[in-house]
């Protein structure tokens, strides 16, 4: 049982490679290759055996994001396919700041709408409210804006990652 | 409250009106007794654990709570046609309905809390405080509810700032505002106003003095409905955000016996002038002096109410069965903790993004085990968190000897649990549960204001190489038994399909 491909995390992107026989797990992480690790299925999780230290990894997947909990942390991955990038909706991208929009920060629906196109919003001003869950989360510049289109709507449902507000390319 | 022999509420029959972790904590303590227990859900809650609890389930409505979990019509009709004896609300949703307490009451249904007058009079925090005041407790300095904007200037003026806003009909921190002077009144009349009106239905609201630094302390009640009132002892809720706890433990490390005394005889003040019928809560909040005044009672079950249970060896939803059913009541222990237990609440939510809730379907869930470790949750693999709904997953409890070892589990505990799917606060939790100030116990409300102020995000780890081959070692067993075109390959990672839904982790 073999895989090779490419994961992506927030730091950037790793070719791996896995080969699975016996319960020996042969790896490669960026040409780098791994010590055998035994690996084995125990209970609910993926007992993962480096070296001296076991460490036990829960792994699950949904498309093409791949989850793993290892020592109280979880780390999300994406797997590319091949040459196609998909834009990763879910994350902290979300708030890196230089993205000509703003996405919903979770599933909701919009309460309120604070801008227009055309309007100046400084750094912080609110844009738009989301609700979920009886909680309302707003929706703030990341940075100096010019508003370019808003595509939100009071009332509307929105889903994670949804683009909420566009901004003009350059703040002037 | 009148002795009916033991044994006497086997076989009758109790209508759960709730969802997640306490209809399943409540309906697993009906096996317990004996009690017939009806799970009453919404369409969106069918695959929830909590209905594969029950030994009775019944649909009440579509997800939306106004259209379920909310709607008194439906409930009642529920109870009814399933011949419910009593009625389990469990805490959030209806459970502190004066309304629907007596739309219960007037079908000759029980009602597992008080009675509905207890709750209209406790529902409205302004004449709840005169009742303490009446009873002899201390109480803060307060405004009566505020016809308008301008009303609110003239009293916070006269109470002096800070103030806090809270909503009349208030209740787990919705409509409620820290106004630290004049300027910022105006805006924050209005936002609380709306919250308290899209929250109970009700806009009034009314000020009080704000007491800084504070720690939130409340004290557990069980009344038997005739003036007899027991305290078991307090819990410290002093870990919020933004007025929604996080965090809750019993004992208090700032309350001593003597301190304990006083604060269970006040508690018990209020409740027996109340006669009031089960388990409830008073809180209060206690000023660095070690003075402290009334806050509000809950008349309901807390979310947190296992940390007391942990330290006393109650069950207090046993013993609101049992009141509410007619069966002999439990002999209650003395109010003094034996050793140390710590709650947090698992939530669905993102702490990266300013705590805002996090949806989609549970891929996989490891819950935590081990000695003095206790998992009320709510949701099982493959189960969807949706926004209908509050981001509670469920609630980590760990008992210790002393506090450190109960925080020391805690800790481990955290490391332990695996949440796929939504983000959570785990990691979160484990900052804040191993912050040196928090270990020490010098706890205040204002703690994660001053500590985690807005967004959060765990500190930069080693290179997840080793997460990278975990990953890897998943995917290529996928691929074999795809490529391999059978589902139940004779290998050890033939079972992996299931696997991958998280091993029924369960709650």
């Amino acid at each position: 049982m073999n895989f090779t491909g490419i994961l992506r995390d927030g730091e950037g992107e790793r070719a791996v490679s896995a080969t699975l026989g016996g319960g020996v797990l042969r790896g490669t992480v960026d040409g780098r290759a791994f010590a055998d690790a035994a690996v084995e299925r125990r209970g609910d999780g993926l007992l993962l055996v480096r070296g001296r230290a076991p460490s036990r990894a829960v792994v699950a997947r949904d498309g093409n994001r791949v989850l793993v909990h290892l020592d109280g942390r979880v780390h999300e991955f994406e797997l590319m396919d091949g040459t196609k990038r998909r834009r990763d909706r879910g994350g902290k991208r979300l708030h890196a700041g230089d993205e000509p929009w703003i996405g919903s920060p979770m599933t909701g629906t919009v309460a309120s709408v604070a801008a227009a196109p055309g309007d100046r919003v400084a750094k912080g001003g609110t844009l738009v409210v989301v609700e979920a869950m009886k909680m309302q989360f707003v929706v703030r510049a990341p940075r100096d804006v010019v508003v370019k289109a808003v595509p939100a709507a009071a009332g509307r449902p929105v889903e994670i990652g949804q683009v909420l507000v566009e901004f003009e390319e350059a703040a002037p | 409250m009148p002795a009916v022999s033991r044994g006497t509420i086997r076989g009758r029959r109790l209508l759960v009106a709730n969802r997640g972790e306490i209809a399943l904590r409540v309906l697993r303590t009906c096996r317990t007794l004996g009690v017939v227990g009806i799970a009453a859900h919404s369409e969106a809650d069918a695959a929830m654990p909590f209905v594969a609890a029950a030994d009775e389930a019944v649909c009440i409505g579509p997800g939306p709570a106004r259209e379920s979990y909310l709607d008194i019509g439906r409930v009642v009709e529920a109870a009814r046609n399933l011949r419910a004896d009593a009625v389990h609300p469990g805490y959030g949703f209806l459970s502190e309905n004066a309304d629907f307490a007596e739309a219960l009451e007037d079908a000759g249904i029980g009602f597992v809390g008080p009675r509905s007058e207890t709750i209209r009079l406790m529902g409205n925090k302004v004449r709840a405080k005169q009742a303490a005041e009446r009873a002899g407790v201390p109480v803060s300095r307060g405004s009566g509810n505020l016809a308008d904007l301008a009303a609110a200037e003239v009293e916070a003026a006269r109470i002096g700032y800070p103030v806090l806003l809270k909503a009349a009909a208030g209740g787990g921190g919705r409509g409620m505002r820290v106004v630290d002077g004049p300027r910022d009144l105006e805006a924050a009349f209005h936002s609380a106003s709306a919250e308290a009106r899209a929250s109970f239905g009700k806009a009034d609201l009314f000020l009080e003095r704000l007491l800084r630094p504070a720690r939130h302390l409340e004290v557990q009640v069980f009344g038997d409905g005739a003036g007899g009132v027991h305290a078991l002892g307090e819990r410290e809720c002093s870990i919020q955000r933004r007025h929604q706890k996080v965090i809750e433990e019993a004992p208090s490390p700032a309350v001593d016996e003597r301190l304990r005394a006083r604060l269970c005889e006040a508690a018990v003040a209020i409740a027996a002038a109340a006669k009031y019928r089960g388990a409830g809560t008073v809180e209060f909040l206690l000023g660095p002096d070690g003075s402290f005044h009334f806050l509000e009672m809950n008349c309901r079950l807390q979310v947190e109410h296992p940390v007391t249970e942990m330290v006393t060896g109650t069950d207090l939803v046993a013993a609101q069965i049992r009141l509410a059913l007619g069966g002999e009541a439990l002999p209650f222990p003395d109010p003094r903790p034996r050793g140390w237990a710590v709650e947090v609440r698992v939530c669905a939510e993102d702490p990266a993004l300013g705590f805002a809730p996090s949806t989609g379907r549970i891929l996989a869930l490891r819950v935590p085990r081990g000695a003095f470790v206790r998992w009320d949750g709510g949701f099982a693999a493959g189960n969807e968190v949706t926004p209908h709904y509050d981001s509670l997953l469920g609630k980590l409890l760990c008992w210790g000897a002393t506090r450190a070892e109960a925080l020391a589990r805690t800790a481990e505990a955290l490391r332990e649990i695996a949440v796929l799917g939504p983000r959570t606060n785990v990691e979160f939790l484990r900052a804040v549960i191993e912050h040196p100030r928090f270990a020490e116990g010098r706890l205040a409300t204002s703690f994660l204001e001053e500590e985690f102020p807005a967004e959060w995000s765990p500190a930069a780890g080693p290179a997840p190489e080793e997460a990278v081959l975990a990953a890897a070692a998943f995917l290529a067993a996928q691929e074999g038994g795809a490529a391999a075109g059978a589902p139940r390959a004779p290998s050890p990672w033939g079972t992996l399909p299931s696997w991958r839904n998280g091993g029924g982790g369960g709650a």
